[in-house]
């Protein structure tokens, strides 16, 4: 049966495009159906005149471009406003398209109550198919779509379905529907995607900028776990001019790593670098020196593998890293350099990470005093220049 | 009638075993011969002993013995107990020892718990007396001079307190290493002082804090115009601190080798408590607490350039000849503290009834005692074959006899002493029960100089290491086949297999032929700890050495094998010669043999399948994740995802 039904699937997407209109196809229906409402709204709001009696609505029917106060309330004050000015609900199809296309707008993309709203618009029970034939090929195409299209754009927003939600699906489209599968579907695989990132991030994350900051710093960090993130107020020095915070992420080898650094060689502040939380990014900088020319990479040293004619064994304790000719090189030992410390600033600017050096230099790294530091800037940062941005797609 | 048991229990328990029918076999064949063993008691070099044993001349060196048994050699002769002390020095000591065994048996058991928390003077001064302290120093200093066999059966007694064991333990281990390595004018000083007790020793080599790079914080720098060495750090875990006037200190020190670098090395130094920088505080322990530990601060304590025991380039031969003793001692320090649960445990249960029934005819509180008595006999045998091999052999290799003897001793005293939790209830650690005083005793002595763990790689590493020096040609070969494609051919062919080895060893024939299923299931076990160590060294190479998970697995099969052979010598040396109870011994072996084989084939197999087949590999993922998360990470169980 399975079999027979994926064999027929593919075949009659492609032969009843007529009665089953493509995803692109429906889509610029869609959004023609948006272009036209004024005059459908013009029809409309007469009859809503007479129709509408509640009080809280706003008087003046109009699509959801128009609406100024773009938020939760008024997105939901539409779909009601839909929901009640007519027993048929006409053009459910193209008003749910329509209201897909504004969710961003209204800032409600990510709020499973909207989503379920927009399902409540479909009329319950008239969907859902009464033979086997109905269920497999597609009945009412162009509804189903529409919901098929609306959970999509739930799992690109990464909103996780419940199961109310089935139940309304249910309601509307039978068990056999194909947006009840693809809820099915969504169901079995969001979750676990959901806690797949080995840096878990708060959703959303936060909108202050030190807040998310930390967050940066602190994922960076992980590469070691020793790492200490600290965070500095330049209020505590008196050369600052920049009053800002600094988040600073260095860990015990890394100190080890400065105090070894030859004190000649210069080392350099890079930056701004980029990372991603979510939508929001952060600007952060390195401390970096170039690699140490003596140090020698595992992969060059000559080790026998093969020659177990002598091996060490300590008498106290286990054996340690001194079986290596050359010691273990530091995760933070990198091909093109050493990387000391990272920080993000509040302002980003020259002052505030002369200020995370100085800061750095009195937690203990008090060799940094007497190395040349170089500032090496990818873009020119300035107060103009914030420490987090926001993604705007 | 005991043979009969023992088929007995072979058929039933080995019935899986593929051995069965060539091991009934080999049990008649061996009955209708009757017993070799017995003569090839009296062979030449048995009579050297006998003859020299005035002098104490020694046997010339023999191969070592548990680490020959990496290679699949097993030392036949060994399989006869050795008999160290000759008839006559056996009534000479015991005469000797009279009077301490029965002031020990009178004076001190009635009330050897009072001792717990402090040594009375008195009884202190009564030790001294008895010439307790006097044991291990050369008779030519005015001791007694015995050798470590001797010791041991010498300091038997005194095991009834175990407080007042570990603190002369300490002292006579120092006395030991002097006259070892001490020079002539050092022997002068001390050791003629330490006979009569008036200088109390005590070692202070392990530190409470772990050091970055080294194995001690304690470091000694040499003054060259002067001609000293100044130590400073801080030891702890030092047995009876406060009374002891001279410490035995392991410390750091850098030493120029040969090539003229320099060089991390361990040096042993002695140290008077008088001396200006020493500072000396009573730290109280979990057990053992009349022992007294404490900590010992140096500042800047100068000694003389004499006080090094040794020379600098064979420090390392006087640490591990004092871990050596060490671990020797607290081996036997175990069996006596053993054999006293022992005692405790069967009376308890001899005389307790519960619910109308008396605890002793409970079958599971009888089981749990007879593996008690068992591990017990395993240890009492391994110790003085370990002595016996020290003391008969010149330089004899007993460094990891000794390790194994301490792992084995310690992990069987931890089961014993909590072995009474599982079936007296919360009684047992009440304050003032001798349960709640072993098992704190117990924990003491686990945790006491090394971790455990540590002994444990040590030993598995020790083994590989020797393998490694002898079959290093062969495990080149092995990891290079495609350069070696005769030895890899010749390889297949004479792959042994891990369920059922071939034998080849015929130890049944040294040994009382009702031992013959033990000496097989011995002679399986070797093979198998062979196979696995050709494994693992052609797996992992010279890296094996970070691969402390295996080093672990070997370390317990070599513990188990050693066991085996020790409790084997011994019961057949026991039957041969018809001591009493020698049946039961035979009974005792035969358990160890068939448990410690079919644990050594689990381990190999284990070793032989490897990281991915085992669950190492999903451990090691495991434990990446929980330093990452730097705790427990686990979703709560009924915790909602959506």
């Amino acid at each position: 049966m399975i079999v027979l039904r994926r064999l027929i699937h593919p075949a009659f997407r492609t032969t009843i495009t007529g009665i089953r209109p493509s995803i692109s196809h429906l889509r610029t229906t869609a959004a023609r159906a948006s272009e036209k409402p004024p005059e459908d709204d013009a029809s409309d709001k007469k009859k809503e005149e007479k129709t509408f009696t509640r009080d809280h609505l706003p008087a003046v029917f109009t699509n959801f471009e128009n609406i100024s106060d773009k938020n939760k309330e008024t997105y939901l004050n539409m779909v009601t406003i839909f929901e009640t000015k007519s027993v048929h609900r006409r053009n459910h199809v193209e008003f749910i398209y329509a209201a897909l296309r504004n969710m961003e707008e209204f800032g409600v993309h990510k709020d499973i109550e909207v989503y379920k709203a927009l399902i409540n618009v479909m009329p319950k029970g008239k969907f859902i198919p009464t033979n086997v034939f109905q269920a497999e090929f597609m009945h009412y195409p162009k509804q189903q779509q529409c919901i098929i299209d609306l959970l999509e754009q739930m799992e690109d927003n990464g909103v996780i379905p419940d199961y109310e939600m089935e139940d309304m699906l249910v309601n509307v489209f039978g068990r056999r529907g194909h947006p009840v599968r693809k809820y099915w579907r969504m169901m079995y695989w969001m979750p676990k995607f959901k806690n797949l990132s080995p840096w878990p991030l708060p959703n959303p994350v936060p909108n202050d900028a030190l807040e998310l900051a930390k967050l940066a710093v602190e994922r960076m960090c992980t590469v070691d776990i020793q790492s200490r993130v600290d965070v500095y107020n330049t209020e505590d020095i008196e050369e600052a001019i920049d009053k800002t915070w600094i988040v600073s992420g260095i860990s015990p080898e890394q100190v080890e790593l400065i105090k070894k650094h030859d004190k000649r060689k210069p080392i350099y502040i890079e930056g701004p670098y980029l990372i991603w939380l979510r939508d929001k990014c952060v600007n952060y900088f390195t401390l970096r020196a170039d690699v140490d020319p003596k140090l020698k990479f595992e992969d060059d040293e000559e080790k026998d593998f093969d020659d177990v004619s002598n091996l060490r064994v300590p008498l106290f304790g286990p054996p340690t890293k001194q079986n290596h000719l050359v010691p273990k090189r530091s995760v933070h030992q990198q091909d093109d350099g050493t990387i000391f410390a990272i920080c993000a600033t509040g302002t980003s600017s020259k002052d505030s990470l002369l200020s995370w050096i100085r800061f750095l230099e009195r937690s203990g790294n008090v060799d940094l005093g007497s190395i040349p530091i170089l500032f090496k800037f990818k873009s020119r940062p300035g107060p103009e220049l914030p420490a987090v941005t926001t993604d705007v797609r | 009638m005991i043979r009969l048991c023992v088929q007995y229990n072979l058929r039933n328990i080995l019935r899986r075993d593929s051995i069965l029918p060539s091991i009934q076999k080999q049990c008649k064949s061996s009955s209708a011969k009757g017993s070799p063993v017995a003569e090839t008691f009296n062979d030449g070099s048995r009579q050297e002993v006998a003859d020299s044993t005035g002098s104490k001349a020694k046997l010339p060196q023999r191969k070592p013995l548990v680490k020959n048994l990496m290679l699949g050699v097993v030392d036949k002769e060994l399989l006869r107990y050795p008999e160290v002390i000759s008839r006559d020095d056996t009534s000479k000591l015991d005469e000797e020892i009279a009077s301490v065994k029965s002031y020990f048996s009178d004076t001190i058991a009635p009330k050897f718990q009072e001792f717990s928390l402090d040594i009375p003077r008195e009884v202190k001064d009564n030790l001294k007396n008895l010439g307790l302290y006097s044991f291990s120093v050369p008779k030519t200093y005015g001791g007694r001079g015995y050798t470590t066999s001797e010791l041991s059966v010498a300091s038997e007694p005194e095991q009834i307190s175990v407080d007042i064991a570990t603190s002369l333990m300490a002292h006579r281990v120092v006395s030991e290493v002097i006259a070892q390595f001490g020079t002539d004018n050092i022997r002068e000083t001390y050791l003629p002082r330490m006979v009569d007790g008036s200088i109390v020793a005590s070692e202070a080599i392990f530190e409470s804090q772990p050091t970055e790079n080294q194995f001690f914080g304690t470091t000694a720098e040499y003054n060259e115009s002067d001609k000293v060495w100044t130590l400073n750090g801080e030891k702890s875990f030092v047995i009876n601190a406060q009374d002891a006037n001279l410490f035995l200190v392991v410390a750091q020190v850098n030493t120029l080798n040969r090539s003229g670098n320099m060089e991390d090395g361990v040096a042993v130094f002695l140290v008077d408590s008088t001396l200006p920088g020493v500072k000396v505080e009573a730290k109280k322990s979990f057990g053992i607490q009349g022992a007294r530990q404490g900590t010992v601060q140096l500042r800047k304590v100068t000694v003389p350039e004499e006080n090094m025991l040794g020379e600098v380039s064979e420090s390392g031969m006087v640490t591990q000849s004092l871990l050596k003793l060490n671990r020797l001692k607290s081996g036997l320090l175990c069996t006596g503290m053993l054999k006293n649960i022992i005692k405790d445990m069967t009376h308890h249960a001899t005389f307790t009834k519960q619910n109308g029934i008396y605890l002793k005819d409970m079958k599971h509180i009888s089981d749990r005692l007879a593996r008690l008595v068992c591990s017990t006999y395993a240890i009492e045998s391994m110790s003085y074959l370990t002595t016996g091999l020290l003391d008969e052999f010149q330089n004899q290799d007993v460094e990891l006899e000794a390790a194994i003897l301490k792992l084995y001793a310690l992990e069987s005293l931890w089961k014993g002493a909590t072995n009474c939790m599982n079936y007296l209830g919360p009684k047992c650690l009440e304050a003032g029960q001798p349960s709640e005083l072993h098992l704190r005793n117990a924990a003491q002595l686990c945790t006491q100089n090394e971790p455990l763990d540590s002994l444990r790689i040590y030993i598995g590493l020790s083994g590989i290491q020797y393998a490694g020096m002898n079959i290093h040609e062969v495990i080149r070969k092995d990891r290079n086949p495609l350069f070696y494609p005769m030895h890899v051919l010749g390889r297949l062919f004479e792959k042994q297999s891990i369920e059922s080895p071939k034998l080849t060893l015929h130890l049944e024939a040294e040994v009382h032929p009702s031992l013959d299923l033990a000496a097989k299931c011995l002679e399986q076990s070797v093979l198998r700890l062979r196979e696995a160590t050709e494994t693992l060294l052609s797996r992992f190479g010279s890296e094996i050495v970070e691969e402390s998970v295996e080093a672990i697995r070997i370390s317990e099969c070599m513990t188990l094998i050693y066991a085996t052979f020790a409790s084997l010598a011994r019961s057949s040396r026991s039957y041969c010669i018809g001591l009493r109870h020698s049946d039961y011994e035979l009974l005792i072996t035969t358990i160890l043999a068939i448990e410690g084989s079919l644990r050594v084939k689990e381990l190999v197999t284990d070793i032989v399948n490897g990281p991915y087949m085992t669950s190492d590999q999903n451990n090691q993922k495991i434990a990446k994740q929980l330093f990452k998360s730097q705790k427990y990470f686990y979703e709560h169980p009924i915790k909602y995802n959506f």
